[in-house]
Order: C-alpha cells, then structure tokens, then sequence
C-alpha cells in the first residue's frame, strides 16, 4: 500500500470527526461576527453590518483592557504552571518510596469541578472570615485582614494562583509522560563522561522536552484565554474590571448585552491574535534543531 | 544513580519525602476543608464563628445526596459520557498522532495548526449553532452529543501529544517489525501502541477530566433530569441566595471520588518503563 | 492498562447497579394524555415527597388528561440553556424563571404573550409583579412568588448603645444615618472600630440594593418615552451618594468591597461585624441558624416614597411550546388562591394581592414585614436591567475602591448604559 494513503487512513477519521461536528457550527459563528445578530431584535431582521463590530470593539478602550488583562493573565499561567509541572515531574521521576500516592495527592486539585474551586478560594480570601487572612495575621505579616480580591492588583494574583492551583497537574502529567520516552542509556553514557546532573538536565533532559514544553505552552496558553470559571466565580471582572479578560468579556458582550455578532466579532480578533502568538512561538520553537531527527 | 555518599543519600531522600509531604498538605488543604464541611448536619454550616472541624460530623449529606439528590442514577450518565469520550478521543487522536508523526503529509504543518483552532474560539459561542445541528441530525438530548463535543474540543491536545510522543520512539523499531513481516498497521498495533502507553496515558487522562467536569455541553444539550451529569447536577447546590455548604461539599466530593480512583489506575501505564530496551535482540 | 480496563467495568457495572429511572420508562397511554414539560429551578420537584410535585398530582387529579412532567434544572447557565433551547424548538412548555427575566425573554420573541390567557386573574396579583412582566404592552410572564427586603437589626446592639428599636414606621434617610453612625462604636477602646453600623454588598450586588434607595427618593431608571437612562439626576445621585458616602465615613466595614455575595452580608451581620443591613426574605432561614443574638426585621427605610425591592420568580410558556392551552391551565392553578399553601415548604411569598391570608405567612411573623412591602415594592426588569446592574455596580466599585469622585461615576455609568441601549427599543 502506498505510504501516503497508509497516513491518509489513519489519518482521516480524526479529520473527519472534526468536520462533521465542529467545522460547520464555528463558521456559523464566525459569519455572525458579520451580521447585525443582536439577540433582542432577532425577530426583526438581521441586517449586514460587515466590519461594523469589529469597528466597534477596537474602538472600545474596554476591550483592550481585557485584552491587556488577558495577555498578563495568560504569562503567569504559562510560566507557573509549566515551571510547577515539571518541577513535581522532575522530582517524581526518580525511585521514591510512596510515588505513587504522591502523585495521586499532587493531581488531586485538577480533579475539583471548576465552580467549587473558585468558591473555596473566594472563602479561604474572604475579608473577615477567610483563613489566608488568618494565617497572615498569625504570622504577623499583616495586622489587619486584607479583602484580596477588592484590591486592584492582588485580585489579579490571588486569581492566578488559585487557576494555577487547580491546573499545574496538567503540565505535571504531561512532563512525566515525556520523561518516560528518555532512554536510560543516555544519562548512563552522560555520567560516564563525568556529565554532573545540572548538566544532564540541560543537555539531555530539557531538549528531550522540548516538543512537550511547547505542547504544553501552546494548551495552557489556549487553556487561559478561554479559562472562564475561575475568574468569573471569584470576582466577576472586579475589582474594576482588573481581571477582567477578554472570555469574560465576551461572555457579557454576548449573553449581558444580548449582542451575539459582536460578541462573534471580538472572539474573532482574540483567536486572530492567539493564533499569530502561537504559529510565531511554533515557529520560533521548530527552528531550533530538533533531537534525534 | 551510584550515592557517593550513603548518608547524602539518606538527607536527600529525607528532605525530598518532607518537601513532596508539605506540599501535598498545603495544596490539598481546601479539600480537607472541603471533606470537614461535607460532614456538618446542616445547622452548624451557618454558625458563627466558623469551625473547621465539625462538633458533630455526620454522613447525612452523603446519604441525601447520593439518595435523595438521586445522584447515583447521574453517576452512571457521568461514567457513560467519560467512557465514550475517552473511547473515541484515544483511538482518532492516536491514529491521527500517528500519522503525523510518521507520514509525509501535504500540509502537514498547516493541518496541524489549525487543528489547534478548533480550541481557541470559546465553546459559548458555537454551542447554540453546534445544539442545532445535533439536533438536525438526530442527536437531541442523547449523552453522545455531550461524548462527541468534549471530544472534538479534546482531540488537538490528544493529536499532538501522540504526534510527540511517536516521534520519541526510534523509526527502527517500524523499521524492525516491518522486516519482521508485519504491514503498517500491524507494525501500528503491536509494536507502536504499546510503546505508546504512557502518552495515551496522559491523554487518557486529559479527556476523562474534561467530559467528566464538562458542565456547557452537558447543562445545554441535555434536556431530560435523568440524563444528567453529575457535574450539572452539582450546581444545582450553587444558589443564586444561599449555598448549602454541606451538601455541596459531599457532592463535590462523590464527583471527585471516580477522577482519583481513575489516577490511581492510570498511574502503572504513565510510569512505564523506557523504550531503551525493546531495541536490543 | 488491564487494571485500568477492570476499573471502568467496575465503575459501569456499579453505576448500572445503582442506577434508579437512569432510563426513561415509555409506556404506551391508552387515554389520549397531554403532557406539559416544566423546567423548574432550585430542585423545588426534585423528588416526590416536594410541594410541587403534590401539586401537580392535585392538579391532575382535577384535570385527568393532563399529566406534568418536571425537570429540574441548575439555575446557573439557565438563560443559556433555554436561549439554545429556543433556537432549535426544543423547548418545555412551561419555564421557571427569575422575576426579571420574562421581559427579556419577551422582547427576543421567546415567550408567548399571555394577555389572551389571563383574563380577570389580573386583578388578583400585585401590580408592581405584572408591570414587570409586560413589554410593549405585552405580558409575557405570569409572576409565582416575590421576594421583598426590608432591614435587618441586631436587637443587642441597639440596646448596647442605648438606642431605642426601630418600629413599624420605616426610618428616613438621616435616621438610617443618626442610627448608623451610633452604632459604629470601638467597643473596647484600643482606637479600632469594632462594630459598624450598616453594610451591603458591592458590584452587582450593590445596584440591587441602591435601587429601592433610588425609588424611594423619586428616581426612574428610564426617561419617559424609556429609550434614555434617567438615573444621572439629582435623585440618582442623592441616593448614589448616600450609600457611598456611608462607606466612605467609616460606617461600613472596610470589607464591605469583598461583599459578593448574599452570604457575605450576612456573614458580617452574624459574625457581629455590622448592625443593619437590607435584604430579603430568604435570609429568615440562614439568619435563624446563624445568629446567636436576637435579631428584628424593621421596613425597609424611606425618604419620599415607600419602596422595596421586588424580586422573586415567574412563568413563561416558551413561544414554541406544543402544549400552551395545558401549560396554562397549571399555570392557573399554581397561581391560584388554594394553590398559596404549596409555597410554603419553599419559605417563600405569594405574588398575590391576597398573600397576608396564606397560612405559612400568617403563621410565621417573620414574613410580616415582607408581606408589607409587597405594597410599594418594584422591579428593576427591563430589557436593559443586566447591563445596569453592571454598569452602575461598577460605578459603586469606582468610588469604594478606587476613591472615584461619585458623581462622575454615576454619569460614566449613565453614559455606558445609553451606549448599549437600542435607539428604537425602549427600556420596558
């Protein structure tokens, strides 16, 4: 059998599955972006509008502010989750007594329904009676209790932390399956050579991990742009519209004010700019030599 | 890994069990507060001053919750859409990873890419357009259509970690079993799958979590109670005035229970042993 | 990979094992029997032994080819739900919905006008709740059971500082204030306030609690032809700035920023933290459990006018439901004088011109006050009603957190609200 239709076959029902289900409703949402689709006036026609909502939404210095918001949102989450989940992988990877149950209690907050999440870390902030408060105070590093996430700025932290708290097991499970695929033979022949360990973490491991990291990146990236619940359980936008990104935004452009087309518009322009960051870092990430190819 | 020196070695293990030990305390605090809340009768959720221990625990929420909330009969809907999902996620994004990873395809990078695209529109706009053609074709109000979304949604994470996860395994392998007398797909079957295991695992993973915490899918295009989610069943206990602290708590706990116990499985096939070996002899 | 394949056959087999109606029985009706499907909130027809569900066989008992079919459904993401519903046809017949929601609804054309219906059972249920209902002269719901709010107080702090109880007159504004600022008190003399005297919550939460203080005072959110924001006047900004001002003076606790939710309010109230605070009926329940003083429900505070706010909830028979001739005649029933008495179990307050004379209300003198403001309390529904719950919420968060000058804040507010309204499509 030819090689190309081998790939094509395995191949195609992925391709396939993709089309059926999911191609025709996003380019119906994308053409909304185009049309007038305000939901209160369906009933009355829905014109045309071209670029109309995009004119709009650029013109908004609101829309920006959640795009700013976003963008920091989206670093943090990157840089946290990835550096946690490959620290515990790390650590787990060698023979340790108990690993197992380790790792279990490790990917235990990834298990926890997003909306209780977010309602236990707005209680364990809570101004008066929250326990963070409590502990800060005890270790005097506070005198009095702070409502975090009122204050423009710690908002934007505690979110981050909580997100980052229920999603680091991701990137941790995704490292330790990469870390699997190392040969052992490798770091055998390394230490032989009298390679230390910070070197053979550098050399051998981090390249090994590359196409995960970027995997891993690009996901969480995605993850964080669309990531809704956390944000919107624990401060709505708030404190004035500090964290404030742009899926919470869309989200009230779209069911608050009941215009779905611009709505449509706005996710447009923010998967445009997702896009263009993510082909850039794939990019950037492929150019380098690739190991062992 | 040869210790210099027995007594570092000791130190090192002793300070890595007390870091891992720590921090599996602190991470895991707000669930020991969750357990704690979960078994307070509902009176003293309200008290003041809040206690984290409860004076009286007791196992009544759990019995409501899985009795009365009848939230055994969403537990098998749950197991269903999860199952299904992770079926069908695992096998397209395997093979489509395979391909990949192995084949000259036209436009490969290009397909690759905008098979990331799928992710990035958020899921609230295309779930009414997406409703309609379920619906259209004959998939109203069935826990497939949950299955199939959370799928689609699932498979550009699952076709790229297999994609990479292939491309760590040495072309000789194939290579080797192909001299062997196996086809393609028999090369595909017996050798690379089983080399495969802990990327599937991984994957496994991410998509039994995604449909099992799913609530857009399965609050919009389920109709019928008794097709329900757990999840969606669980935020019922999310008022609009007041949460029912307690029974929220045992809920969300008997939602996490089958995610850990799934963990715990799935962990012998993330920590497989590595591939070195299957290439000698 | 084997354990893992023995885990979900476990896991099937004890979901198969436990499972109870996972499938739904169809048996063939030998009478012709319609059934009308209602979606219903807050698990109220969760299970058989639920009020609703004793009366929809009290209903079918009197109506033998009608059969109710319930599902319950999570209040969170139910305007989403329905909108997809309604997009495709596959709506109930009947839809529990917030108070302020069947505006909405009626102006995007998914519910049914009921005027046609209705008839003389207009005038057995509270205006206020109708006119909350209607758009472009058109009733679109049918309103269920309201909820008021009225003031809370902590009897012991009043009777610490010497202060007589408030009465069944309702206290103006300067009172409020007087009394507020008598009972902001550093109890134990080490220079901190211990003690506030009121409280609310902030964001959204805050519009909800700053527009009966706006009513009272005179104000329409709307001008009169409704496709213009009326709140940037002087009854907007007196109101406006008496609660902030409140805040700003210390008389709130610092913490009242982070107030999000109901629960957080009456954590303070509980906790001792704060005095007074309004809210509404369905804080009887978690305040009994919580408090450990004794506590009192005092009218809601005045200033021209008497208003509360009116919340609660409603009915709609979505536009494509199959069954509407059935679904209003439950509807009916559920509204009716005898149908009072199923409101109880749920602790909640008739919309009927007649709710003093239910049984739970008469019974329980708790609900007495509420009952009261039923008279002069009003709805915020309108079809723009989401967007000034935000925007003016924002405008309070402005001046608590960030020192905002109040009455630039209210225009800002005033001017993002016009800028989402539809030239041609007035407020209510």
């Amino acid at each position: 059998m030819k090689e190309r239709n081998v790939g094509a076959i395995f191949l195609s029902p992925t391709i396939l599955a993709l089309c059926l289900v999911i191609l025709l409703p996003i380019l119906f949402s994308v053409s909304m972006a185009f049309f007038q689709f305000d939901l209160l006036r369906v009933g009355r026609g829905n014109p045309f509008v071209g670029i109309g909502h995009f004119v709009t939404s650029i013109n908004n210095k609101l829309f920006w502010n959640a795009l700013g918001n976003t963008f920091l949102w989206t670093a943090a989450n990157v840089i946290l989750q990835l550096l946690t989940g490959l620290l515990f992988a790390l650590i787990l990877n060698r023979k340790i007594r108990f690993k197992v149950v380790y790792y279990v209690l490790i990917l235990i907050p990834w298990a926890t329904p997003s909306a209780v999440a977010a309602l236990i870390w707005r209680w364990m902030l809570h101004a008066e009676l929250g326990i963070i408060n409590a502990v800060l105070i005890r270790l005097h590093i506070l005198t009095d209790p702070n409502p975090w996430l009122s204050i423009p700025g710690w908002a934007m932290v505690w979110v981050v932390i909580a997100r980052v708290w229920k999603e680091y097991a991701f990137c941790t499970v995704i490292m330790t399956a990469a870390l699997q695929g190392i040969p052992a033979s490798l770091y055998e022949a390394a230490m032989v050579d009298g390679a230390g360990s910070v070197t053979r973490f550098f050399r051998i491991t981090l390249p090994w991990l590359k196409p995960s990291i970027l995997i891993a990146t690009v996901l969480v990236a995605i993850g964080s742009f669309n990531g809704f619940n956390m944000i919107w359980m624990m401060t709505k936008g708030g404190p004035v519209r500090t964290t404030e990104i742009i899926s919470t935004f869309i989200y009230q452009t779209g069911f608050e004010r009941y215009q779905m087309g611009r709505a449509s518009a706005q996710s447009l322009v923010m998967v445009l700019i997702l896009a263009f960051m993510i082909i850039t870092y794939i990019k950037r990430m492929k150019s380098e030599e690739e190991p062992f190819r | 890994m040869i210790a210099k020196n027995p007594k570092a070695a000791l130190i090192k293990s002793l300070l890595t069990h007390i870091f891992l030990i720590t921090f599996c305390l602190s991470v895991n605090f707000p669930l020991i507060w969750m357990a704690a809340t979960s078994l307070k009768a509902g009176s003293e959720v309200n008290r003041f001053p809040p206690k984290i221990i409860p004076a009286e625990p007791t196992l009544e929420n759990y019995s409501y919750v899985w009795n009365d909330m009848k939230m055994s009969s969403y537990f098998l809907n749950s197991v269903y859409v999860s199952v299904l999902t992770v079926a069908t996620a695992l096998s397209l994004g395997t093979t489509a990873g395979y391909a990949f990873a192995r084949f000259r395809i036209k436009g490969k990078q290009g397909l690759l890419v905008s098979i990331l695209f799928f992710r990035m529109l958020p899921p609230i706009l295309f779930i009414i357009p997406l409703f309609f053609l379920l619906q259209k074709i004959g998939l109203y109000n069935r826990l497939e259509s949950v299955a199939l979304s959370v799928t689609t949604i699932s498979l550009p994470f699952a076709v790229w970690m297999m994609k990479n996860y292939f491309q760590t395994i040495p072309g000789e392998i194939e290579e080797a079993a192909t001299i062997d007398g196996c086809n393609r797909f028999q090369a595909f079957f017996r050798v690379m799958l089983p080399l495969a295991r802990p990327g599937m695992a991984a994957t496994a993973v991410f998509c039994f979590l995604s449909a099992w915490n799913d609530f857009l899918f399965a609050n919009v295009l389920i109709h019928s109670e008794a097709r329900r989610t757990l999840v969606v069943a669980l935020y019922s206990y999310v008022g609009e005035f007041l949460i029912e602290w307690n029974k929220l708590m045992s809920a969300s706990i008997l939602t996490m229970i089958p995610v850990i116990i799934f963990f715990f499985l799935i962990n012998k096939n993330l920590f497989k042993g590595v591939s070195a070996g299957s290439i000698k002899g | 990979m084997k354990k893992v394949v023995q885990f979900i056959v476990i896991l099937l087999f004890t979901g198969i094992l436990f499972a109870k109606g996972a499938e739904e029985s169809q048996e063939p009706e030998p009478l012709k029997i319609v059934e009308v499907e209602m979606w219903i909130y807050d698990e109220m027809a969760s299970s058989d032994d639920k009020a609703m569900v004793k009366a929809a066989r009290d209903f079918e008992a009197i109506n033998p080819g009608i059969k109710i079919v319930f599902q319950n459904v999570p209040h969170r993401g139910l305007m989403d739900k329905f909108i997809a519903a309604s997009v495709t046809g596959e709506v109930p017949d009947v839809l529990h919905v917030a108070l302020a929601w069947s505006i909405e609804l009626g102006a995007m054309g998914h519910a049914e006008p009921l005027d046609s219906y209705i008839g003389k059972k207009r005038n057995e249920l509270p205006p206020g709740a109708l006119a909350s209902s209607t758009y472009g002269g058109q009733l679109y719901g049918i309103p269920w059971y309201v909820d008021t709010t009225a003031l809370f107080y902590n009897k012991e702090m009043f009777l610490d500082a010497g202060l007589p109880l408030p009465g069944d007159k309702p206290m103006s504004w300067s009172e409020l204030r007087t009394t507020a600022e008598k009972l902001t008190r550093d109890l134990d003399s080490d220079g901190k306030i211990d003690q506030y005297g009121y409280a609310m919550r902030k964001g959204r939460g805050a519009s909800i609690a700053w527009f009966p203080y706006f009513w009272a005072n005179g104000g329409e959110l709307y001008t009169e032809d409704g496709l213009s924001p009326n709140f940037n006047t002087r009854e907007g900004l007196e109101s406006f700035r008496f609660l902030n001002d409140m805040f700003t003076d210390g008389i709130m606790p610092p913490g009242t920023v982070a107030y999000d939710r109901w629960d957080d309010v009456r954590d303070a109230f509980v906790s001792g933290k704060m005095a007074m605070y309004v809210a509404g009926n369905w804080e009887i329940g978690p305040i009994t459990d919580g408090a450990s003083f004794e506590w009192g429900i005092a009218p809601h505070p005045k200033e021209k006018v008497r208003s509360s706010f009116l919340g609660g909830s409603s009915f709609i028979i979505p536009k494509k439901a199959k069954q509407k001739d059935a679904a209003w005649k439950w509807l009916d029933f559920l509204t009716d004088s005898e149908s009072m008495k199923y409101l109880a179990e749920y602790d909640r307050i008739p919309a009927r011109l007649d709710a003093g004379k239910a049984e739970h209300i008469m019974a329980n003198p708790l609900f007495a006050p509420f009952a009261a403001e039923g008279a002069h309390a009003r709805s915020h529904a309108s079809i723009y009603a989401g967007i000034i719950r935000s925007e003016v919420g924002a405008a309070f968060e402005e001046v608590m957190v960030t020192g905002k000058d109040p009455e630039q804040a209210l225009s800002d507010a005033s001017d993002r609200v016009k800028a989402e309204m539809r030239d041609d499509m007035p407020g209510i």
